[in-house]
C-alpha cells in the first residue's frame, strides 16, 4: 500500500513538472521589456503609457513593464542596478557624455551605431539625436525631445513701446534698455541656484558670440575658452546685470514663467518646453524669434539645441532585438511623433511626415530647427563633463553676485576643463 | 562520628550548594543563548547596514571611482586632496555655524519656553505646547519652501510687510553670501525650539520642587531658583540635548537643498550636501566616501572630547 502510494505520488510529481515546464515553454514566447524613465509629469506619464499600449497592441508577444522615477532618483538607482546586474532593458534618461559616459566605459550600454543603419535612423531622425549621445565613434543612445532655445517676447508691450523683434544681440540690448526705462524688467531670466537657469542662458549668450568653428573646437577638441567672443559674451551678461535688465536680485530663485506671464518681464530666453505654460497662462500675444547673434560674430551666431531625453539600451539585456524594435517604434513613427507633439508639446526627433494639432508657438519652434539658414548646435550641457558641468551650473549666479568676472570666468572654466581632460571624460579624450 | 556526620553534612550541604551552582550556571547559559538569539536580528542588521557599509565606505575612500565600472586604488590621495579642499572646510565651518545658531535659536529658547509652560498656572499651556511643536512635524522640504518664499526679495512675506510700512527696499537674505547661512539658521531654529521645548518639559516635570522652598526662604528670586535649583536637576537632559543637537545639525541636508543648493558660491555649503554632490552629482564616489569618513572621524573626536569634559565637570 505504501509502495503504491509512493508510486502514485511520484507520477503526480512528474505530471506536475511537465505542466510547469510546458507553461514555461509557452511563456518563453512572451518577452517582457523593462523600462525605467523619468517622464513623471502628468502629461508625459499619460503619453508614455499611451505609446506603450499602442506598441503592445501591435506586438502582443512583448510586454512593457515601466518604472517611473525622477531624474535624480533614476540616476542614483541606475548605477546600483548596473552594478548589481539587474538594470532594465531600456532606460529613458539624460543624453550627455557627463551623464552616460561612465556607463559606456563600464560596458553597460549597447553601441547603437549599427542600429542607426539597420533601422534607418540616420535618415529618419534629426542629426542631434545621434550627435549628442555619441563620442569617439560610440553611439550610446537615441536622442528624443528635441529642444531649442529662442527669444520669446511680449508682443503687446513691444508694440506699445514701438519695438520690433531684434535681429542682433546689440539690438536686443537697446530693446532691453527701452523696456527697463518703461518700468518693466527686460528679462524674465534668473541666474539663480538652479543649474538649468544658469547653463541654458549662458550657453545661449555664448553661442550668440562664438563662431561655429570656435564652438566645435571647444566641444570636440577641448580648446581654451580664452577667446574674444567669450569675453564679449560674458561681458554682455555682466553689462546687462549692471544695467538692471534682469529681475531684482536675479541670484535668488524666481518664478521666471510667472514673471513673463504677468508682464512683469517682457523678454524671456527659454526653450520650447515653456510653450505649454505660455499657451495656458499668457493673455497677451507671445512672439518668438531665434535668439539673435552678435554683430561681432563672423557667422552670425548659432542656436542652442538640446536633446531633452535619450533612449539607452542595456548591453546585457537578454532582449536586445525587442528593445531596439521598441525604441524604433517610439522615435521613428508618425503615430508616436504625433503623441509627443500634441500631448506633450515636445518636438520629436522624427523628420518624416506626421500630422499634429499644435500651438502656433510650437510650430514656429519646429520651424527654427528645420531652418537651414540657422546653425543648430547642441548646447553646453549636452557635451560638457562633470567638472565643467558643475562650473556652468553656478556660473550665472556667481556672475550675478560678483563672485566671477570675465577673466575669472574664463580661467576657472579652462581649469575645470583641464580636470575633465585629465579624467578622460570629454568628447575629445573619451575612451571606452 | 560527629565529625564524620559533620563532614558528611558539610559534604552534602556543599554538594547541594554545588548542585545549585551547576543548575544556576546551566540556567544562565540557556538564558544567555536565548538572549543572543533575541538580539541576533538586530545584530545582523547592524552588521549589514553599518559594519559592512562602513567597511565599503573606507574601501571606496581609497579608490578613484565614478560609481560604475572599475575602481583604481589611489591610497590616501582623496584624504590629502580633502585637506586642501577649501569648499570642504567652508562646509565644515558652516556646519559649526549652523550648529551654534540652532543651539542659540532652538535649544535655549526651548529651555526657557519649557520652563514657562511647565508652571502649573499657565492657561492654555496644552495649546501652546501643540502650536510650538507643530513645525517639528512638518517635512523640511515643505517648511524650507515656505521660508524660501518668506525670504523672496521680490514678492515674499518680508517684502510685503516692508512695503506695507512704506519701505520698498528688498533684502535678498538667501542671495547674499553674508546672510544666507543666517537665513537657513533662522528657519532651522524655528522648527527646532518646539522639539527642545517638549524634551525639557519632560525634564522640568520631574524636578524635585521641594528643593525650591529652602531657596525661597533664603531670599532667592525666580531666576536664581531656575538657575541654581531647577536647571542643575535637568543638566543631564541639557547635556544630552546639546550633543544630540550637534549630531543632528551635522546631518542637515534637505533644508539646504531646498533653500539654496549650497549657494550662492558655496556660502551655504554644508558637509552632507557636499558629500552627496561629490558622490552622486560629480560621480566622485571615492572622494565623497573619504569626505564622509573624515566627517565621521571629526564627530567621534568631538563626542569624546565633549564627554570627557562633562565627566571632569561631574
Amino acid at each position: 500500500m505504501t509502495k503504491k502510494l509512493l508510486a502514485f505520488l511520484l507520477c503526480l510529481t512528474m505530471v506536475f513538472s511537465f505542466m510547469v515546464v510546458s507553461a514555461g515553454a509557452e511563456s518563453n514566447n512572451q518577452i517582457t521589456l523593462t523600462l525605467w524613465d523619468s517622464l513623471s509629469s502628468d502629461a508625459d506619464n499619460a503619453a508614455m503609457n499611451k505609446m506603450n499600449a499602442l506598441f503592445m497592441k501591435q506586438n502582443p508577444n512583448i510586454t512593457i513593464e515601466r518604472v517611473v522615477k525622477t531624474t535624480d532618483v533614476l540616476s542614483e538607482t541606475l548605477k546600483a542596478a548596473f552594478m548589481g546586474g539587474d538594470a532594465p532593458d531600456v532606460i529613458y534618461g539624460e543624453a550627455g557624455i557627463g551623464d552616460d559616459g561612465d556607463y559606456v566605459k563600464a560596458g553597460y550600454l549597447l553601441d547603437l551605431t549599427d542600429a542607426y543603419k539597420t533601422y534607418g535612423w540616420n535618415d529618419k531622425l534629426v542629426s542631434s539625436s545621434k550627435d549628442v549621445p555619441s563620442a569617439n565613434g560610440f553611439v550610446w543612445g537615441v536622442g528624443n525631445e528635441i529642444e531649442t532655445m529662442s527669444l520669446y517676447y511680449n508682443k503687446t508691450v513691444f508694440d506699445k513701446l514701438g519695438l520690433t523683434a531684434p535681429t542682433t544681440v546689440e539690438e536686443l540690448t537697446q530693446c532691453l534698455q527701452t523696456i527697463t526705462n518703461a518700468g518693466y524688467f527686460g528679462l524674465a531670466n534668473c541666474l539663480d541656484s538652479r543649474w538649468y537657469n544658469n547653463m541654458n542662458f549662458l550657453g545661449t549668450m555664448l553661442y550668440a558670440f562664438m563662431t561655429k568653428d570656435e564652438i566645435n573646437a571647444c566641444m570636440n577638441a577641448d580648446a581654451s575658452w580664452n577667446l574674444d567672443s567669450v569675453r564679449n559674451a560674458i561681458g554682455t551678461v555682466v553689462d546687462w546685470l549692471g544695467k538692471g535688465y534682469f529681475p531684482d536680485h536675479p541670484e535668488v530663485d524666481g518664478d521666471q514663467d510667472a514673471m513673463f506671464a504677468n508682464s512683469e518681464a517682457i523678454c524671456y530666453v527659454t526653450g520650447n518646453w515653456a510653450i505649454k505654460q505660455m499657451d495656458s497662462n499668457c493673455d497677451f500675444e507671445v512672439g518668438v524669434v531665434p535668439f539673435p547673434g552678435s554683430k561681432t560674430c563672423a557667422d552670425g551666431g548659432s542656436q542652442v539645441n538640446f536633446v531633452g531625453g535619450c533612449y539607452l539600451i542595456n548591453a546585457k539585456s537578454a532582449n536586445t532585438e525587442a528593445a531596439l524594435k521598441y525604441v524604433d517604434f517610439l522615435v521613428a513613427n508618425p503615430e508616436t511623433a504625433t503623441i509627443w507633439a500634441e500631448e506633450e508639446s515636445k518636438i520629436p526627433p522624427y523628420t518624416g511626415e506626421y500630422s499634429a494639432n499644435i500651438s502656433p508657438l510650437l510650430s514656429k519652434a519646429i520651424g527654427f530647427l528645420a531652418d537651414n539658414s540657422l546653425s543648430n548646435i547642441p548646447g553646453v550641457n549636452m557635451w560638457v563633463a562633470s567638472n565643467t558641468w558643475d562650473f556652468f551650473s553656478t556660473a550665472g549666479q556667481n556672475l550675478a553676485i560678483g563672485a566671477l568676472d570675465v577673466d575669472s570666468f574664463i580661467s576657472t572654466l579652462d581649469a575645470d576643463i583641464a580636470k575633465d581632460v585629465k579624467d578622460c571624460s570629454t568628447k575629445a579624450t573619451f575612451t571606452y | 562520628m560527629a565529625a564524620a556526620k559533620l563532614g558528611f553534612a558539610a559534604a552534602t550541604h556543599g554538594g547541594n550548594v554545588l548542585n545549585m551552582q551547576i543548575k544556576r550556571a546551566k540556567y544562565n547559559r540557556s538564558q544567555m543563548w536565548i538572549g543572543y538569539l533575541l538580539i541576533l536580528p538586530a545584530m545582523v542588521l547592524f552588521a549589514v547596514f553599518f559594519v559592512y557599509a562602513l567597511e565599503q565606505a573606507v574601501k571606496y575612500s581609497l579608490m578613484d571611482w565614478s560609481g560604475v565600472g572599475e575602481m583604481t586604488y589611489i591610497g590616501v590621495q582623496n584624504y590629502v586632496s580633502l585637506l586642501g579642499d577649501q569648499v570642504f572646510w567652508q562646509a565644515f565651518i558652516n556646519n559649526w555655524y549652523y550648529t551654534a545658531g540652532v543651539i542659540v535659536l532652538g535649544v535655549f529658547p526651548g529651555l526657557i519656553l519649557a520652563y514657562i509652560l511647565s508652571q502649573p498656572r499657565i492657561a492654555g499651556r496644552g495649546f501652546y505646547r501643540a502650536v510650538y511643536f507643530f513645525p517639528r512635524i512638518v517635512s523640511a522640504v515643505i517648511y524650507g519652501a515656505v521660508w524660501k518664499w518668506i525670504y523672496d526679495p521680490r514678492r515674499g512675506l518680508i517684502k510685503v510687510i516692508m512695503s506695507a510700512f512704506g519701505n520698498n527696499s528688498s533684502i535678498a537674505m538667501l542671495g547674499d553670501v553674508h546672510s544666507v547661512m543666517l537665513g537657513i539658521i533662522i528657519t532651522a531654529g524655528w522648527t527646532y525650539f518646539g522639539f527642545c521645548m517638549v524634551i525639557f518639559i519632560a525634564g522640568f516635570t520631574s524636578v524635585d520642587v521641594s528643593l525650591r522652598e529652602p531657596a525661597l526662604r533664603g531670599g532667592a528670586n525666580r531666576f536664581q531658583i531656575f538657575a541654581h535649583v531647577d536647571l542643575p536637576q535637568i543638566r543631564p537632559i541639557l547635556d544630552t540635548m546639546l550633543v544630540y543637537t550637534v549630531i543632528d545639525s551635522f546631518k542637515v541636508y534637505d533644508l539646504v537643498l531646498v533653500m539654496t543648493s549650497g549657494g550662492p558660491n558655496d556660502a551655504s555649503q554644508i558637509l552632507t550636501y557636499y558629500i552627496y554632490k561629490q558622490a552622486f552629482t560629480l560621480d566622485r564616489y571615492g572622494y565623497g566616501s573619504a569626505a564622509a569618513i573624515l566627517l565621521g572621524i571629526l564627530m567621534i573626536v568631538f563626542t569624546l572630547l565633549y564627554n570627557n569634559s562633562i565627566g571632569k565637570e561631574r
